[in-house]
């Protein structure tokens, strides 16, 4: 018996590392990850100048990491591990009781309020008109009854709170933390596998919004809801605990026509989405393309209607789509690629409404917003 | 190269053992020498020239020490020559930039320049370990090594090159010659070597991480708690690596003396170095204490000698003044321990003793890691100074507290001892088999997460 042991152990040890050493040889590479939207190392180039600078060794153990047979399985295995052990305070994604994906909590931190509404006011003051500004709580806090024990807690309210009593006469502040506090059912206003809020939540949002300057958005009837099953977010990719069932995304149609331009070039796309991303696990990037520095959104049906600028970050791509329903041109600009000063665009242009909308965690972590001038 | 990485695990070591034991017996120290040369060449390529260089330094010496004996002449010169020669070799890479910084403390010399030079890996242990040849050799303690094969392949094993334990040729002289690998020898390296692994990646990495977070966060708790966190990550780091290099050169034939026995459950400071890097205390008392004179020259000249010893036994782990200081503190509390503290501390209670060596050495790490004394005593207030955490340190420890408690369960021989009594039952050694399959895993696991980095915000 002892010796079965034995050979068992040996066996089996050297069979694995033959095993995952053919493996690594053998199977084809790929180059992209769509779960780390990054490239994946290339194979390192054996010459004599990367062999003696110690290049050589660094670049392979990079491909080495990359490449290593399996890898989705032993990351997988790692998260559970780490759920299964308590550890997930220390993670930047938290698991809800629910078996929902949250962000981890940012920290309040005053100064950096004072200094995001200092800029915030001094920006209103250099366009001289009234700015509207909405911050989006975080799913965390809004699902906060979903959280386990030794979470940190959200700080979102302290947080909207501290910031809206210190903007200035000119900018008005939305409250839309009671609005989705008031929703019986909070878990359709956000993801469980993204970080992004839900069709449904950016909805309810811009319509509330628009209320207020008498804008109407299209009723629910006349919209048609195209519901995309198969969705994995950025948190699902994060947290990497694979076994976790996908979700469904939601188009609105109704009954206007877009024509979008976000590229340098000038062309123009027809319709508010790009389908092409709904063939990837990631799809919150159909809502007008993802990331772009400027985009234009024209309502052929909304002649009349004037326009609307939105300064933001991601949560807008997908609240601007029901936001261009209510303006004639809606343009979307993102701090982070948009590098000439905003208040030259808003003077540029006669826009009707200029509204800046943030999620709670990029208002205290983007330090793109300082630039905003 | 280090032992928990991809290239290691998947590509050398099956390659090495691979080559190793399809070569005929009479090839297989070429086939060990061959790997290690390019274990070490692989990460340290300019550096291969200079350990070839201490390989050939102390081979000669061996030699040339030999043949004076042999005609009756003083081999005294040769000593010192290789002594000279090697501890320069050991201080110009390692202590230069040391020695430079603090003479710039001394007027006049503040702007001397500090050469800026890079410490090649594991210098410390194979110089001491090739010392310790040629000093025996001198001594007659051991035959002189004609076989320059079997010599490189003594000081460039690649399973002790890196980080220990330091093996002394005279343990391992024998089976340089002859060994005779078998399975049961095979079997037990890879449980060792699975075990370090684990203890490297499963505990030391994680109580790493745990000290990490904990640095940042104010509060008693938070300065206690890392401080036990930074004590059993250096342990299992140190031990887990200590069990890799053991464990593989079981799976080549060798049998390595242990270098960590348990060290945390001493009840003095005596006991402890007598446990922990057994290889680097048992050096240093054979080749400096006892030469100077040990404790057979009265108390006087043994508290100097003590003083000595440590001093350079803190400076042998790095070339910054706190770690004199780390050793020196030991120095002090080992003296004291001989004087009065020893008997002190047989009067109290078992668990108080037990208590004082970890409160002990968990400081003396503290010591040995703060290299800049200012953040030293700012951490030393801190532990204190009653000040009360905030939630999310709270949250931290608590979160990492099983595992913790587990490592501190670990450092014990609670495990070991339990196994023992039902070792000879069947589900024991079948559970055991698991035990190390999954362990294997969730390194595997572990070391896969280390390069995984979600890109949330892409540009195309």
């Amino acid at each position: 018996m002892k010796k079965t042991i034995e050979t068992i152990t040996a066996l089996g040890f050297c069979l694995f590392l033959g095993l995952m050493l053919l493996l690594f040889l053998l199977l084809p590479k790929q180059d992209f990850s769509q779960n780390e939207k990054r490239y994946l190392a290339e194979a390192p180039a054996l010459r004599r100048d990367t062999l003696f600078s110690g290049r050589f060794a660094e670049e392979a153990e990079n491909w080495a990491a990359d490449h290593l047979p399996g890898r989705d399985f032993f990351v997988g295995l790692n998260a559970e591990y780490d759920l299964l052990s308590g550890r997930q305070v220390t993670k930047d994604i938290y698991v809800g009781k629910s078996g929902r994906l949250y962000e981890a909590p940012v920290e309040k931190n005053d100064a950096v309020v004072a200094g995001r509404m200092e800029t915030i006011n001094a920006f209103a003051a250099a366009i001289d008109r009234p700015l509207d500004f909405v911050l989006i709580p975080s799913a965390g806090y809004v699902l906060r009854a979903d959280m386990r024990r030794l979470s940190d807690p959200y700080p979102d309210d302290a947080i909207i709170a501290e910031a809206y009593a210190q903007a200035g006469e000119r900018v008005q502040a939305f409250e839309l933390l009671p609005l989705f506090e008031a929703q019986e059912e909070r878990e359709r206003l956000y993801y469980a596998t993204d970080h992004h809020w839900t069709a449904f939540g950016a909805r309810l949002a811009a319509v509330s919004w628009m209320a207020k300057t008498g804008r109407q958005a299209p009723d629910e009837s006349d919209c048609a809801v195209r519901t995309i099953p198969g969705f994995y977010g950025t948190t699902y990719a994060r947290a990497a605990l694979w076994c976790k069932p996908s979700e469904s995304l939601e188009l609105w149609d109704s009954a206007s026509r877009f024509l979008v331009e976000n590229r340098e070039d000038g062309e123009l796309h027809e319709g508010l989405y790009y389908e092409e991303h709904l063939t990837e696990n990631d799809k919150y990037p159909v809502y007008l393309d993802g990331n772009h520095s400027l985009v234009r959104v024209r309502n052929l049906d909304g002649e009349g209607k004037g326009k609307l600028l939105v300064i933001r970050d991601s949560f807008a791509n997908c609240m601007g789509c029901f936001l261009a329903e209510g303006y004639e041109e809606t343009v979307l600009v993102d701090l982070r690629y948009y590098k000439q000063p905003v208040s030259e665009l808003v003077r540029s242009e006669a826009f009707d409404d200029v509204l800046l909308v943030y999620s709670v965690a990029n208002f205290m972590t983007d330090s793109s917003l300082t630039r905003l001038e | 190269m280090v032992f928990s990485s991809n290239i290691f695990l998947f590509f050398f070591l099956p390659a090495a053992l691979g080559l190793y034991y399809l070569m005929p017996r009479r090839f297989r120290n070429a086939a060990l020498l061959a790997s290690s040369l390019i274990f070490y060449g692989w990460g340290e390529p300019k550096y291969l020239l200079l350990m070839l260089a201490v390989i050939a330094l102390n081979y000669i010496s061996g030699l040339l020490i030999a043949g004076r004996r042999e005609r009756g002449a003083s081999a005294k010169a040769v000593l010192l020559c290789a002594l000279v020669l090697n501890l320069g070799l050991l201080a110009a890479f390692k202590y230069t930039d040391f020695f430079c910084r603090t003479l710039r403390l001394l007027p006049g010399l503040s702007r001397l320049p500090v050469p800026q030079i890079a410490l090649p890996i594991g210098i410390s242990f194979y110089i001491f370990q090739a010392l310790s040849y040629t000093i025996d050799v001198y001594r007659g303690e051991t035959e002189v090594q004609r076989d320059l094969l079997r010599f490189g392949t003594y000081v460039s094993m690649f399973p002790q090159l890196i980080a220990g334990p330091i093996v002394r040729y005279r343990d391992v002289a024998a089976q340089l010659a002859d060994r005779r690998e078998s399975l049961r020898q095979f079997a037990d390296g890879v449980s060792l070597f699975i075990l370090g692994l684990a203890k490297k990646v499963l505990l030391a990495n994680q109580m790493g991480a745990m000290w990490e977070a904990l640095r940042g966060q104010g509060g008693t708790l938070s300065a206690w708690a890392g401080m036990f966190a930074y004590t059993l990550q250096i342990y299992f780091d140190f031990s887990g690596y200590s069990d890799m290099a053991i464990g593989l050169g079981r799976m080549f034939g060798f049998e390595f003396l242990k270098n960590f026995d348990y060290p945390y459950v001493s009840q003095s400071v005596t006991e402890f170095w007598h446990r922990w890097h057994i290889s680097l205390s048992a050096w240093f008392r054979e080749y400096v204490y006892i030469p100077l004179g040990g404790n057979r020259r009265g108390p006087a000249r043994q508290i100097l000698n003590l003083l000595i010893v440590w001093a350079l036994t803190g400076l042998w782990h790095g070339a910054s003044w706190n770690f004199v200081l780390w050793g020196l503190y030991y120095a002090l509390l080992l003296i004291a321990e001989k004087l009065f503290l020893g008997a002190l501390l047989r009067k109290l209670p078992r668990f108080l003793r037990h208590a004082l060596l970890i409160l002990t050495v968990s400081v003396g790490w503290m010591l040995f890691f703060f290299e800049d004394m200012g953040a030293l005593r700012a951490f030393l207030m801190q532990l204190i100074t009653p000040a009360p955490a905030g939630i999310h340190a709270r949250n931290l420890i608590l979160a990492w507290l099983p595992l913790m408690l587990a490592a501190a369960v670990c450092a014990t021989p609670l495990l070991a001892r339990l196994y023992e009594k039902v070792r000879d039952r069947k589900a024991a050694e079948i559970g055991r088999l698991a035990v190390l399959a999954i362990l294997l895993l969730l390194c595997v696991a572990s070391l896969a997460t280390q390069s995984y980095n979600p890109f949330i915000y892409f540009r195309f």
